[in-house]
């Protein structure tokens, strides 16, 4: 450490918001250690960013943070913690509450009131702000966060991302010194998870605030953040600028942590195995052109690609219209496709582009003012209810809504009762099924005891056990960590090509589109417009700027060398096509 | 007809009794509660569910149709219960029979009373929900009437749950569907309709509470033993009138039953 | 103008559980209400009465999650208007209905002096509720001027029709949650 004054010295320990020292925490009548010896220091105007893979101790931290444990949730505390001068081991948690603010992943748990106003101002109302200056805060905080049109609306009105906005417009209107979110992108599409970063950015400058964010899901935030804490096992094994910590720690936060490290970070990662170093380490594309160009690379020719046979037609959809209210607005205008047997397709859009809204007219939940679905042929409205389900699944966001049973062997068994007449195979592929999504160990488990990645596999296992040719997913990858991710997509491309099933999945990672769909329908106004290979979609940036759509690191980067003229250059949809791709003249 | 068009009947609009505090309108509604119980005779509840209907609709901008699908249940208990009471209800003065079935003047008035009393209350009750907002009803209990912030605010939050509830209940819905469950039909379906849908709501209502309470106390919710508003209710001069104007009508009403 | 109820003493997971039932409550019986309404007419307080059940069951499960003295009352108090201010088909009724229905439950668990939180006392605070609703239902339909034969019977029983449905959801459900490994509020002794 540098030798600093004592006057620097003073003003260093000024700005330190949160002191944590030697924290050990135990729940109730729990024998392991959630957190061991954690000791951390966090100063004003300081973003960090906490990750570590689910159960690894970052929500129970924040719950020490603002006395919410031992307080109220109990348990053994060792160590202490101090925030802005106040202890929350032994002050109460409403004193607490004025210097940090804590904002949970659900934001339907941190709304309490009907209106955006009345919650922007239920803080400050209860720290019992003059009036005056409840009103004066509850305009500055909605206008710093895009709010100002939704003040006298009902907060039920609210997309999931404009309700976390207002829970933390809220908190942060009632002036904290901390600011801690956890898992506050979970929900989050790509291009709302930048804009509430901005959002955040702003607010740590002008408000003096020290930043805690807990994710697990770090490709945006490395870049923004001040410093990186890495937890494991209730214990800090980094800690440090984003940079070095993902330099010396990247690879395991990668493969043993399964957090989603910036795709240019992992890119690195492969690189240095090739024998290429990139340093200073990039964080962004631009970066990573930079650092590689100085390497000189060009690229090879990608391999040619054959027109592949389109297999039967699973879905076709004709001239289909779409309005929620008869003779209001039409969420869905004139859609016209075909899917085939085996394609592996994304459905993908802006907010409200009526993809939800398309994939539940293609299941039967919805339907269609005009126009016609064939589902193998067969007019979906003129078909019974039981047909339907069994040639086309469909498995929400929140898979835990379609369980129907308590433990994971009864849920499965309840499809395959279903199917046993139609399709006498139903129980030997529920038992495949189930040994190839990795839930064999867990068929005696309450259901509700599954990580986010387990419910989503059982998911599909209930459906598919019913013998249908098409899956439709629903923002299959939101909340879950990279590693479930990739785990989830290969199984399901396994299948797709063994089995011929159709997959079709509405998303907004775009990450996941890349990587994996091999079609991809653009959606914008209810209307399609793009329909066509992934490759050709990425070579398209207007239409992905037009269509509101994230366009992945590696995309940008490979973008930034055939714009600068680098021979053979192509869209990379993953770390491996660029990698394998890519040669240098060292 | 989609019983979901009840929830929530509140309506801003540029109305007189939308611009009154919820105190008045408040005394106004118990008012007509206690004259409408104190009236034992058909002709001045019709005359109290006449004013009742013209406050809404001249001074609260109520459409017909927004009358039509509360008033228009009620008027399905109200009308058999008329019928079945007036035959119950004896009387001397026999008016008309239906078969052997006789209606007395007597027994249709009392019959007639208690009909028209329930049209009233569910009336006035349309009437002032559809013109209060609930937040400043919610408010005027606590900084006029003294009640508890907390009882005002679990007020709020149970308004405020409800779109969520209706949405989780349609989701569940859905997910029925997609795992091939099939909807018992009939009569049966009302008696499963808790098992498989009110048992899945206040599961999943229970288990979020705890995350919901945790942000309460974070949000310093009873921090303190005081707190502030960001809104005030007061009383407004126009309610007062409107109170005592209403108060009036109901005076007529009440003389008109004595006379009778 | 409010007795204090003890909501100073009740902690925020317990202020919270108890609107979630008032909620979930709240839509069943808006919607409910239209199916009492349809049965009257169809058959009056006989075929109305069996649906009675899920009126009486909310501050009743309140009460066996939470175990504090007032959260019956306050709960089905809290149902009854939110129903009001969501334009319920009886109106204003409901606020009544709830009042006594609650002063019933209270008096039901008051008999063990809160202490005891089972099928019995819950079945004796549902058995109380009855006829203090009756109360209402008496004065508002006016049935004084009935014969006694038209409206006794049915609303005399119905302590004895709401049992089954209040005790298998106000009993049932907590139990068969905390099987499922849910702590309920009155077990973590807060």
């Amino acid at each position: 450490m540098d030798e600093k004054s004592p006057q620097t010295e003073r003003v260093i320990q000024t700005n330190t918001i949160v002191e944590v020292k030697r924290l050990t925490y135990t729940y109730p009548k729990q024998e392991t250690r959630i957190l061991d010896d954690l000791s951390v220091n966090i100063s004003a105007n300081e973003l960090v960013t906490l990750v570590g893979k689910t159960g690894s101790g970052k929500t129970t931290l924040a719950l020490c943070l603002n006395g919410l444990i031992p307080h109220v949730v109990g348990g053994k505390v060792e160590g202490s913690v101090s925030i802005g001068g106040l202890s929350p081991l032994t002050e109460r948690v409403g004193l607490m509450a004025t210097v940090v603010g804590l904002a949970f992943q659900d934001p339907e748990a941190q709304l309490f009131n009907l209106y955006v106003e009345d919650e922007l101002a239920f803080g400050c109302e209860n720290l019992c702000v003059p009036r005056e200056e409840i009103s004066r805060r509850v305009k500055q905080f909605s206008e710093l966060l895009g709010l100002s049109s939704f003040g006298k609306g009902l907060c039920s009105n609210l997309s999931t991302g404009q309700k976390h906005k207002v829970a933390i417009a809220s908190i942060i209107a009632m002036k904290p010194k901390l600011l801690v979110l956890d898992e506050p992108l979970a929900d989050l599409d790509p291009l709302s998870a930048l804009d509430f970063l901005a959002c955040i950015e702003k607010l740590k400058l002008k408000e003096d605030l020290a930043v805690l964010v807990m994710e697990h899901k770090i490709d945006d935030l490395a870049a923004r953040a001040d410093r990186i804490i890495v937890l494991d096992g209730g214990r800090i094994i980094a800690n440090g600028h984003p940079r070095e910590v993902l330099e010396e720690h990247g690879q395991y936060m990668f493969s043993h942590l399964g957090i989603r490290i910036p795709q240019i970070v992992e890119l690195a990662i492969k690189l240095k195995g090739r024998g290429v170093s990139l340093k200073p380490l990039p964080l962004t594309p631009k970066e990573a052109f930079d650092v590689i160009s100085r390497f000189h690379p060009h690229f090879i020719s990608p391999p040619l690609e054959y027109p592949q046979e389109k297999g039967e037609t699973e879905l076709e959809i004709q001239e289909l219209s779409f309005a929620y209210i008869h003779g209001g607005k039409e969420i869905l205008k004139d859609v016209d496709l075909e899917i085939h047997s085996g394609e592996f397709v994304a459905l993908v859009g802006a907010n409200a582009a009526g993809k939800t809204t398309l994939a539940k007219n293609m299941v039967g939940l919805l339907k269609p003012d005009k126009g016609r679905v064939l589902l193998q042929g067969d007019d979906i409205c003129k078909i019974p209810s039981a047909s339907i389900v069994k040639r086309v699944g469909y498995v929400f966001q929140r898979p835990e809504c379609q369980f129907v049973r308590e433990t994971v062997q009864d849920d499965v068994s309840f499809s395959v009762d279903i199917s046993k007449e139609s399709h006498p195979e139903s129980e030997k592929l529920a038992a495949d099924l189930i040994e190839r999504f990795g839930l064999k160990d867990h068929l005696n488990a309450p259901v509700d005891t599954l990580s986010r990645g387990q419910k989503r596999r059982l998911g599909i296992i209930s459906m598919l056990t019913l013998g249908q040719r098409v899956i439709i997913l629903d923002e299959p990858t939101t909340g879950q960590d990279w590693r479930a991710t990739t785990t989830l997509m290969k199984l399901l491309k396994t299948l797709s090509k063994e089995t011929c099933l159709t997959v079709i999945m509405v998303t907004h990672d775009m990450r996941v589109v890349a990587e994996w769909a091999e079609r991809v329908l653009v959606m914008r106004q209810g209307e399609i417009r793009f329909d066509g290979r992934t490759k050709d979609l990425f070579a398209d940036p207007s239409l992905l700027r037009e269509s509101s759509l994230a366009v992945p690191p590696i995309v940008e980067l490979s973008d930034l060398f055939c714009q600068n003229g680098a021979s053979h250059c192509f869209p990379h949809l993953s770390i491996e096509e660029f990698v394998n791709s890519v040669e240098f003249d060292i | 007809m989609t019983p979901r068009r009840l929830l929530f009947s509140y309506e801003q609009k540029n109305s007189f009794l939308n611009s009154i505090d919820p105190i008045s309108k408040l005394f106004w509604v118990v008012a007509i509660f206690i004259c409408s119980l104190l009236t034992s005779h058909a002709l001045p509840q019709l005359f109290i569910l006449i004013t009742i209907f013209l406050i809404g609709t001249f001074l609260a901008k109520i459409s017909i149709k927004e009358y039509g699908l509360i008033v228009g249940l009620m008027g399905v208990f109200s009308v058999s219960f008329f019928i079945f009471q007036s035959l119950v209800i004896g009387g001397p003065t026999v008016l008309f029979r239906i078969g052997w079935l006789p209606f007395s003047a007597e027994g249709m008035d009392i019959a007639g009373t208690v009909a028209l009393r329930g049209l009233t209350l569910v009336t006035a009750g349309r009437v002032f929900v559809g013109a209060t907002n609930p937040r400043d009803f919610a408010l005027a209990l606590v900084q006029r009437l003294k009640v508890s912030y907390v009882f005002a605010l679990m007020i709020l939050m149970v308004l405020r749950y409800f779109p969520l509830f209706e949405e989780e209940y349609r989701e569940l819905r859905d997910a029925r569907f997609v795992r091939g469950i099939q909807e018992t039909k009939g009569v049966r379906r009302i008696f499963n309709s808790m098992k498989d849908y009110g048992i899945p709501l206040l599961s999943r209502g229970l288990r979020r509470a705890e995350t919901t309470s945790w942000a309460l106390d974070s949000r310093a919710f009873r921090a303190f033993h005081q707190r502030t508003y960001m809104h005030e209710i007061g009383i407004s001069k126009k309610g007062i009138l409107f109170v005592l104007a209403s108060a009036a009508l109901m005076i007529i009403g009440l003389a008109m039953n004595y006379c009778i | 103008m409010v007795p204090n109820l003890g909501f100073e003493k009740w902690s925020s997971l317990e202020i919270v559980v108890m609107v979630v039932i008032a909620a979930v409550f709240g839509v069943i019986m808006t919607y409910g209400q239209f199916l009492f309404d349809l049965a009257y007419a169809a058959g009056g307080f006989w075929a109305a009465n069996l649906l009675a059940g899920v009126f009486h069951t909310p501050g009743l499960m309140a009460a066996y999650m939470i175990r504090k003295k007032y959260t019956a009352f306050t709960t089905q108090m809290l149902n009854s208007v939110a129903t009001v201010l969501l334009g319920s088909p009886t109106g204003l009724n409901d606020f009544m209905f709830g009042f006594l229905e609650g002063v019933g439950f209270e008096a039901g668990l008051a008999i063990w002096r809160y202490k005891r939180y089972d099928w019995l006392s819950i079945g004796v605070a549902a058995a109380l509720s009855a006829p203090l609703s009756s109360i209402w239902v008496y004065v508002w339909l006016s049935l004084w001027t009935q014969p006694f034969w038209s409206w006794f019977p049915a609303e005399g029983l119905k302590f004895l029709y709401i049992q089954p449905y209040v005790l298998s959801i106000a009993v049932g459900l907590p139990k068969s949650l905390e099987k499922a490994g849910m702590v309920l509020p009155y077990q973590r002794g807060v």
